[in-house]
């Protein structure tokens, strides 16, 4: 217990700024973590890219987190197939070329290779998983100052909001927190009085705690880091407010600096240290480490040696299990687990004939590079003379969308862009109808607000709303959802986006905008001709009662819907001005080509043509054909889905609406690859929805500006995503979101588990995990791009980002310069491999990327 | 029809004894438990429509009057049973695909199986040991299900918090009838029925009974309707007995619909049983009013704080309990039952829909928005108003048979919930006055009118089984003024000025936030003891775990040997 006052420290302004500077070098311990309203996929450990995938993750098991999957499941998954000893093969000689080349020793009378050895040993050997982690009991001091942090974020929920929030979180935290009898509890009544001696300036305060706790500047970050890892969630939402909200953002943003101020500040009153918070997780018991290695050693030898083994055949098999110890056995099982996919991905590619369809398409259609749209797009191919295209499903126009009367707006772009222009949505015909309906919606909503939360309202509202709500909540439990097999019917008014920045100052891009525009669109793209019709398709998933719901949107749309992007990119490029400054860039769009905008909603693979009525009377008719197409291409895909969800596979078109379901679609589970290139690569392959397709011709991009710009955006996002899923693969409770059914909702913000505590990030259980099955292959992202490889080392070598991410093992990529050559593998120094499968007892007519 | 009241508990009964016996897998066990919950509602309906029209279902054992072992059950048995089986088949098939992949669903069957077998025994029991059995059998099936992760500290944390606070209402339960049967004879345990007339004349025959307790000389009555009225008290989270219920989050959403739609009202169901006994004890009425009213304004007040959907759930269901508690002290009993039932059907709607918050939000954000045509000051009149008008509409038209205090009961917070919406509506008016005004008067008129309207149907439904009389200790004057005193308090500590008043704001705030977290409320080291035990940890070299690792070496020991 403190008891003396604390020793106001008035820092000097280079103390301040040195603190600041150190609050953001500490961040990178988390990931950060946007309002789940608009749901962001992150790598949990981005803040080490910069190191090796191996060293970022025992920093991370240190802390308590689970990075791979266990030994047991490894070996389940070689088990059933998915892993086979060819794989472990090649895993061990690219960690252990040495040992791999060794020549075999003799073990009682046989002699045994080192790789036999090895591979007996990750098969066979005696195993030590760490126990399956469980969500953290939550500890007081995480759901203290979790119900602080939730009172100042709330902006939805409560109705009487905490005092002084304005102020920000630190020094409104501090002129309450001496009223607040919890702390008693945590710290004791010398600690609440330590406290409310603290400067009312966070960085000061900090300052302060810092000191009093006993940092070292040396180690000052580490302590920083130690501190946000008491809540990690609340972190990576600071994180968000700091670095990502955007300028305009209305709600109040909680601050590093301020959250630290809480944390050190708590930390001291309740007798913590700088030297207690940097003590390591328990340190590995050395006894118990020898006593696995020793029966790792016998198991070996009982396999090979038969009774008769000599002191030194064993001490020469110790020597060599030596060189694996346990904690780098996960990592030979990950290699191996993805070798053996990339084998049969690159395998199934390169059965492929890459040659090129001759007649020209009756339709093209570009959707996202999602994952999903791979299914979609095959049964759309197969649906008549079409082809189909993948791109950024924000398709290259980054905007902020204003809808229809809203006087908000929202960025529809990757994060990683900063969207310069809002396009506000016009209406073409009267929209008093809609506005008075939509604003009445409001109202009514208020009105509920108004009678549930107050002190004398809610009684006898709660007595008499029960009886229609109720009934209500059994219909619907007892129907499910409604099953949607078309598009909804579009219930608002005719619109458009003002796109036109000539027309509409306050919304829209300029001519020369709008044809750099639809230049890089075309160009990214790869497009040599173009058909009557060309559907540019965002995606969106429609659910309800699901807190993630924006997880399953489009992520290159700031996890939003991504219809509005579609319609503006269409509107561009049948702007007859930029189709003009087009032919300037050597861009001949026919007149009689039209691009129609489109919605493709996963949940139930129904593709809405948004804008009908702007599509010239000549094509019509074809687009009614193209809708039928489209009609039946989702049908087959849903079809598809069906087989991989669980439950009743007649539901899947009505999980969306079905407010008891917590699978409504898989969204992108499974995903695994990132491919660039012409889709003569990956035709007619069936690849299980679980890859990144993203257009891209080699030939007409001789200055590698597209190439760059895919794997330096796309690639990157792709690669958060994969990590994403990754990582709430293995361990769920540490670094996804938990068991859906547990969650409760703060505001739009995030989800915790149960009562209170830290803010859940990531994915919940049920979105990579079926109960028993897991629905996802934790991979690090494989990217296979068609391109000169000195093209793709030359763009590794000088995005610093991308680098990393390839030199430490976050990804890996295979290339080829053009369809007829075999494939190559980067490894992490540099050089290109070519690639040979694995030799495996699998029949190659049998491969598939399917999981299960 | 007798055969059809025994369906609505043992059908489920056996269910959950089939799934709990032969290790069901999910989907059959899925498929069981609706089967049979629904099959035990048909038999709800049935029987509610069977007394509806005819006399009250009889089948005890003994006695052509219904008394002894085994079921009986007049109007509100039947409007309980149905409610209960409802709501138990809508969480049922709900869980049914929401627990989809959980290898502890078939115990989340088993254990709503018989939280609604033993609701409906307390609903219908025909003496008040089989009430007793199923209320305490209620209350170890709901724990269990609050406890289904049992993996998670915080999910055993509330399932033990839960048993305790439940143990001590059961204990009451158990004193009462001890007390009842001191004073009366076994015979009047087991061959008193439980409706009404046989409550009546029970009351009066315990009141003859005194018992001397610190010099003071009470009727056994007392005694009983007090023990009832903590009983009632533990199983309705009222304080200070209320703070198991929020740690109750740890379970999975479809337990907290069954514990905040089937369980939690349990005072209310009992008080109003009793309410002949109840009402004869000045003491218990009193001790009940101020339990109930302090409940209604605190966890209201905590509600208004927090910032969870599910937290603000929780707190709105105690503030109700407290509500309903204080309806049943002054003599409403019929507007508690249309309380109990209507806010069941309002908190499981809400509890399963929690998952939409998110969304809504998202989506409200970007609908248009239109200021409101006037200030707060007009508004609230003008609402006020309104809702005075509807209010005054609904009860000439519906003329609602009430007391003094019911009809104040139900006139002011009628009212009241109808101005606070239409407010609400006004605040983000849509359309221009001339429109907009009709519409959100007609929305008021519809929704205050329909709720007295309501109110009285219910009320003739139950009239003949409930008693008729405002409690002698809390009049309708006592009434009234509690209800002003409060809201004027209320009123200055929102609206009051000054730097004094701002501080109690303050305090109060910070009070009713740490009031919320009741996992705080357990001792916990504090910070020199924290850094002793860190110390010694660290002297001792030993990981935490250590206890795991034992294990695992011993099956790596096995395992070794084996290869």
């Amino acid at each position: 217990m403190t008891t003396s006052e604390p020793t106001a420290h008035r820092s000097s302004a280079a103390d301040r700024s040195v603190i600041l500077a150190d609050v953001s070098r500490a961040a990178t311990v988390v990931a950060p973590s946007w309002p789940l309203s608009t749901f962001v996929a992150v790598n949990p450990l981005g803040g080490s890219e910069h190191l090796d995938f191996g060293e970022a993750t025992t920093t991370a098991r240190l802390q308590g987190r689970r990075t791979h999957l266990g030994l047991a499941e490894f070996r389940a998954e070689h088990a059933r197939g998915a892993i086979v000893d060819a794989d472990l093969d090649r895993a061990i000689a690219v960690a252990h070329p040495m040992l791999a080349g060794a020549a075999p020793l003799p073990l009682g009378s046989t002699l045994v290779t080192p790789l036999e050895i090895l591979r007996h040993d990750l098969i066979r050997g005696p195993i030590d998983d760490p126990a399956e982690p469980t969500a953290a009991d939550n500890d007081p001091v995480t759901v203290y100052i979790g119900s602080w942090c939730a009172a100042f974020t709330d902006t939805a929920t409560a109705t009487w909001s905490m005092p002084g929030r304005d102020a920000g979180f630190y020094p409104a935290w501090l002129h309450l927190a001496v009223h607040d009898r919890r702390v008693d509890k945590l710290v004791g009544k010398g600690g609440r009085r330590w406290l409310g001696g603290l400067p009312t300036n966070p960085l000061d305060a900090l300052d302060t705690s810092l000191s009093e706790l006993g940092t070292e500047p040396s180690t000052r970050v580490d302590v920083l880091r130690a501190l946000l890892l008491q809540l990690p969630g609340w972190a990576g939402y600071a994180r968000w407010c700091d670095e990502w909200a955007a300028d305009g953002e209305d709600r109040p943003m909680l601050r590093l600096v301020d959250l630290l101020a809480v944390l050190a500040a708590i930390e001291v009153a309740r007798g913590g240290t700088a030297s207690l918070l940097l003590r390591d997780t328990p340190a590995t018991n050395a006894a118990a480490a020898d006593d696995l290695m020793s029966a790792r050693v016998d198991s070996v030898v009982a396999r090979f040696g038969g009774g008769q083994t000599e002191p030194e055949q064993r001490a020469a098999v110790a020597a060599i299990l030596d060189q694996v110890p346990n904690v780098e056995r996960p990592g030979l099982w990950l290699a191996a687990h993805e070798s053996n996919f990339r084998d049969r991905l690159l395998g199934l590619m390169q059965r492929i004939d890459p040659g090129e369809t001759g007649v020209g398409p009756d339709a093209q259609m570009v959707m996202c590079i999602d994952v999903r749209s791979e299914g979609l797009r095959r049964h759309f191919e197969r649906t008549g003379n079409h082809e189909t295209f993948g791109f950024a499903g924000f398709f290259g126009v980054p905007l902020r969308w204003r809808p229809l009367g809203s006087s908000t707006s929202q960025a529809r772009c990757p994060v990683l862009v900063t969207p310069q222009h809002e396009i506000i949505e016009r209406p073409v015909d009267d929209p008093e109808a809609f506005l008075n309906q939509a604003a009445a919606k409001v109202a009514a909503d208020e009105a509920v607000y108004g009678a549930k939360r107050g002190l004398g309202s809610p009684f006898a509202f709660a007595e008499a709303a029960g009886w229609l709500t109720g009934p209500i909540a059994g219909i619907r439990t007892l129907i499910g959802g409604r099953s949607r097999a078309t598009g909804s019917s579009v219930d608002g008014p005719i619109t458009a986006p003002a796109v036109d920045a000539a027309q509409d100052p306050a919304s829209g891009f300029s001519l020369v905008e709008r044809t750099l525009i639809a230049e890089t669109i075309i160009k990214t793209i790869g497009f040599t001709r173009f058909a009557p019709l060309v559907v540019l398709c965002g995606h969106a998933s429609h659910t309800t009662n699901n807190l993630h719901a924006s997880s399953l949107d489009c992520g290159a749309c700031g996890g939003a819907p991504g219809g509005p992007s579609a319609r503006v990119a269409a509107a561009i490029l049948n702007d007859p001005d930029v189709r003009v400054g087009l032919e300037g860039v050597d861009i001949q769009i026919p007149d009689t080509t039209w691009f129609v905008a489109a919605e493709h909603e996963t949940a139930a693979d129904v593709v809405t043509v948004l804008d009908p009525h702007v599509v010239p009377d000549s094509l019509q008719s074809a687009l009614a054909q193209l809708r039928t197409n489209l009609g039946v291409a989702g049908q087959k895909n849903a079809a598809e889905r069906a087989r991989r969800l669980p439950g009743n596979p007649d539901r899947i078109r009505s999980r969306g609406g079905d407010w008891a379901e917590v699978r409504p679609e898989w969204g992108l589970a499974g995903n695994a690859a990132f491919v660039v290139g012409p889709r003569s690569m990956t035709r007619d392959l069936d690849l299980a929805s679980r890859v990144f397709l993203h257009s891209y011709d080699a030939e007409s991009d001789i200055d590698a500006v597209a190439l760059e710009t895919i794997m330096t955006a796309p690639l990157i996002v792709a690669q958060w995503i994969s990590a994403q899923y990754y990582f709430s693969t293995v361990d769920n409770d540490g670094f996804g979101a938990g068991d859906k059914t547990l969650h409760n909702p703060m505001g739009d913000i995030g989800v915790v588990v149960g009562s209170g505590g830290d803010l859940a990030t990531g994915l919940p259980l049920q979105s990579v995990s079926g109960g028993t099955d897991r629905a996802h292959e934790p991979l690090r992202l494989l990217a296979v791009v068609q391109a000169p490889l000195e093209r793709i080392e030359a763009i590794i070598v000088r995005n610093t980002g991308l680098r990393n991410l390839v030199q430490n093992g976050w990804i890996t990529v295979a290339g080829r310069s053009h369809g007829h050559e075999p494939w190559s593998v980067r490894t992490p120094s540099g050089t290109w491999d070519q690639w040979h499968p694995a030799e495996t007892s699998n029949d190659p007519t049998a491969a598939s990327l399917e999981i299960r | 029809m007798g055969l059809v009241l025994w369906v609505v508990p043992v059908l489920p009964l056996l269910a959950a004894l089939l799934i709990i016996g032969g290790h069901r897998t999910e989907h059959t066990a899925g498929r069981v438990a609706s089967g049979a919950i629904g099959m035990a509602a048909a038999a709800s309906v049935a029987t509610l429509i069977s007394v509806g029209f005819g006399e009250p279902l009889l089948t005890a054992t003994s006695g052509a009057d219904g008394t002894g072992w085994g079921l009986a059950t007049g109007r509100i048995g039947a409007v309980l049973t149905t409610m209960v089986t409802l709501v138990t088949l809508t969480v049922v098939t709900f869980a049914r695909r929401y627990l989809l992949g959980d290898d502890r669903a078939p115990r989340f069957f088993a254990l709503a199986l018989l939280v609604s077998a033993s609701t409906s025994v307390v609903a219908t029991g025909s003496n008040i040991v089989v009430l007793a059995v199923g209320w305490i059998a209620t209350g170890l099936a709901i724990s269990a299900m609050v406890g289904h992760r049992s993996g998670w500290a915080p999910a055993r944390n509330a399932a033990r918090r839960t048993r305790i606070s439940f143990l001590i209402g059961d204990s009451a339960l158990v004193g009462a009838i001890g007390v009842i049967v001191w004073a009366l004879g076994t015979d009047a345990v087991t061959d008193q029925a439980l409706g009404l007339e046989p409550m009546r004349s029970m009351a009066a025959e315990l009141q003859a009974d005194t018992i001397t307790l610190l010099g003071q000389t009470i009727g056994a009555n007392a005694v009983v309707a007090v023990l009832l009225v903590i009983t009632g008290a533990a199983r309705s989270a009222l304080l200070p007995l209320h703070r198991w219920l929020p740690t109750t989050l740890a379970a999975p959403t479809p337990v907290s619909a069954m514990l905040h739609a089937g369980v939690i009202n349990g005072a209310g169901v009992l008080l109003v049983i009793f309410a002949p006994i109840f009402v004869s004890s000045r003491l218990a009425v009193i001790l009940a009013f101020g339990l109930g009213v302090i409940t209604a304004v605190v966890a209201t007040a905590i509600m208004l704080v927090k910032s969870d959907v599910k937290g603000s759930l929780v707190w709105s269901t105690a503030g109700q309990m407290g509500f309903m508690v204080a309806q049943v002290a002054v003599g409403a009993f019929a507007a508690a039952l249309f309380h109990v039932v209507g806010h069941a059907m309002y908190k499981a709607a809400l509890f399963l829909g929690a998952g939409q918050s998110i969304s809504h939000v998202a989506e409200h954000r970007f609908l248009p928005r239109r200021s409101a045509p006037f200030g707060p000051a007009i508004r609230w009149t003008t609402a006020g108003v309104i809702s005075a008008g509807a209010m005054a509409g609904g009860l000439a038209l519906f003329q609602p048979h009430l007391t003094d205090s019911g009809l104040i009961m139900v006139v002011f917070f009628g009212w009241f919930s109808g101005m606070a919406a239409l407010n609400g509506w006004f605040r983000a008016m849509p359309l221009d006055l001339s429109t907009g005004l009709p519409i959100g008067a007609l929305g008021t008129a519809v929704g205050v009118g329909g709720y007295v309207g309501g109110l009285t149907l219910f009320e003739k439904f139950i009239a003949s089984t409930v008693p008729f009389e405002s409690p002698l200790a809390i009049g309708p004057a006592t009434l009234a003024t509690t209800i002003a005193l409060i809201a004027l308090a209320a009123l200055l500590l929102r609206l009051g000025s000054g730097e004094r008043l701002e501080d109690v704001r303050h305090r109060v705030y910070v009070a009713l936030l740490a009031e919320s977290t009741p996992d705080l409320t357990r001792s916990v080291t504090t910070g020199a003891g924290l850094r002793a035990a860190d110390n010694h940890r660290l002297e001792q070299n030993q990981p935490t775990q250590s206890a795991a690792w034992q294990s695992s070496h011993i099956r790596i020991f096995n395992e070794g040997t084996h290869s």
